[in-house]
């Protein structure tokens, strides 16, 4: 009877709301998440001896490589600010009959993501 | 400094303030079009206010849904400005002196104008079964369901959904594909899962559980920033993804299965 009128969504729809577009720079994040996971495989890789990991040390010292670390750092960092400011979604705590606020439960998350990289440098640089 | 001045002049031009509208007569266009109307300004009204001003004086064939006209009913959802708001609380004074567009809720197939089709929607809520259904049969004689305030609080807020679809606008992954369940029926499947007096979970987990059901979501989280009663669907869905995976692991390690 009636003829609907449908409004297909463009091709760039992700540029169109703020929301949209925080969200695909946080979905581009976990790509470099993934691509460092990788890197850090083929690094253990060239652990298997003292030799080839001395020419691998060598190669991270390149200016390429300190840019490359530099924008994987950024690009992890955002993806765990992002990562951590959704954990209250997932996680909803109550105490009693009042829920935790959201605030808290990613305070948490934060505060132990500190704690933990704090270890980490302790472990690494101490 | 006029621009903040709670009342019109007494002498002079009144303000006004310009309205974009979408508009689709589906007897007579195959393409929309916009019409544009001056309204008069005042500070207390809302995008609503508007349209029924440019309705009485202007333009009686200017069709929208409406009602309550304070954020209970759930009709008058519309895109202002390319955001999804209750146009009964979408103030004239967060755009003026700047115009405003409004059009229907995106992601929705439009009827006429402003009123978009939502017997998907309807039909969504019947798949995920957003009403309770209790564990056993219970006489009138057994008395009322007790409910302690704790398990009350864990439902509560996901009921509040008014069913005005504007998480559905918000949400890419149903713009982009409409088999997905969306927002708002699987944030009320979660609501009547989490109910103490309900007994449906396995039921709905054939909806709520499958490709087209949390697992759908990519967790944009846009449905809960735009919720008018603060539902939280995004929390919902991902609740939803947390239970679908440890009744999963608990149906692969435990003999006697899930539960």
């Amino acid at each position: 009877m009636s003829k609907d009128y449908i409004r297909p969504m463009s091709k760039t729809w992700y540029m169109e709301r703020s929301y949209w577009r925080r969200f695909m720079v946080r979905e581009l994040t976990s790509a470099f998440v993934a691509i460092y996971c990788v890197f850090l495989l083929y690094a253990a890789y060239q652990a298997k001896s003292a030799d080839s990991f001395s020419v691998f040390f060598e190669y991270l010292k390149k200016p390429a490589s300190l840019i490359w670390h530099f924008v994987v750092f950024l690009m992890v960092t955002w993806h765990t600010i992002t990562w951590f400011a959704a954990a209250p979604k997932a996680l909803r705590v109550y105490k009693g009959e009042d829920r935790v606020p959201e605030p808290i439960v990613a305070g948490a998350h934060f505060a132990a993501w500190l704690v933990v990289s704090l270890v980490v440098a302790w472990l690494v640089m101490g | 400094m006029a621009s903040n001045a709670a009342t019109t002049n007494g002498s002079g031009a009144e303000k006004t303030i310009t309205l974009e509208v979408f508009r689709y007569l589906p007897d007579e266009d195959s393409e929309p079009r916009y019409d544009t109307y001056e309204v008069p300004y005042k500070q207390e009204w809302v995008v609503l206010d508007a349209l029924n001003w440019i309705k009485d004086n202007v333009d009686g064939s200017l069709t929208y849904r409406w009602s309550c006209r304070m954020a209970v009913c759930g009709s008058c959802g519309m895109m202002v400005n390319g955001e999804p708001e209750l146009t009964c609380s979408s103030f004239l004074r967060d755009h003026y002196p700047n115009k405003i567009r409004v059009e229907p809720l995106s992601h929705f197939p439009v009827m006429r104008d402003l009123v978009i089709n939502m017997d998907d929607f309807m039909h969504k809520m019947e798949d995920v079964k957003t009403w309770l259904i209790p564990k056993e049969p219970r006489n009138l004689e057994d008395g009322e369901y007790r409910q302690s305030p704790a398990e009350l609080a864990e439902y509560k807020d996901f009921s509040m959904c008014i069913n005005c679809m504007l998480c559905y606008s918000a949400c890419p992954v149903y713009g982009l594909d409409s088999t997905f369940v969306g927002p708002a029926a699987l944030a009320l499947g979660q609501r009547y899962n989490l109910d103490s007096r309900d007994g449906a979970e396995d039921e709905r987990a054939d909806v709520i559980q499958s490709d087209h059901g949390v697992w759908h979501c990519t967790f944009v989280g846009a449905c809960s920033k735009v919720c008018p009663k603060s539902v939280d669907p995004a929390g919902a869905i991902q609740m939803g993804k947390v239970k679908g995976t440890t009744d999963w692991i608990k149906s692969k390690l435990l003999p006697w299965g899930s539960k």
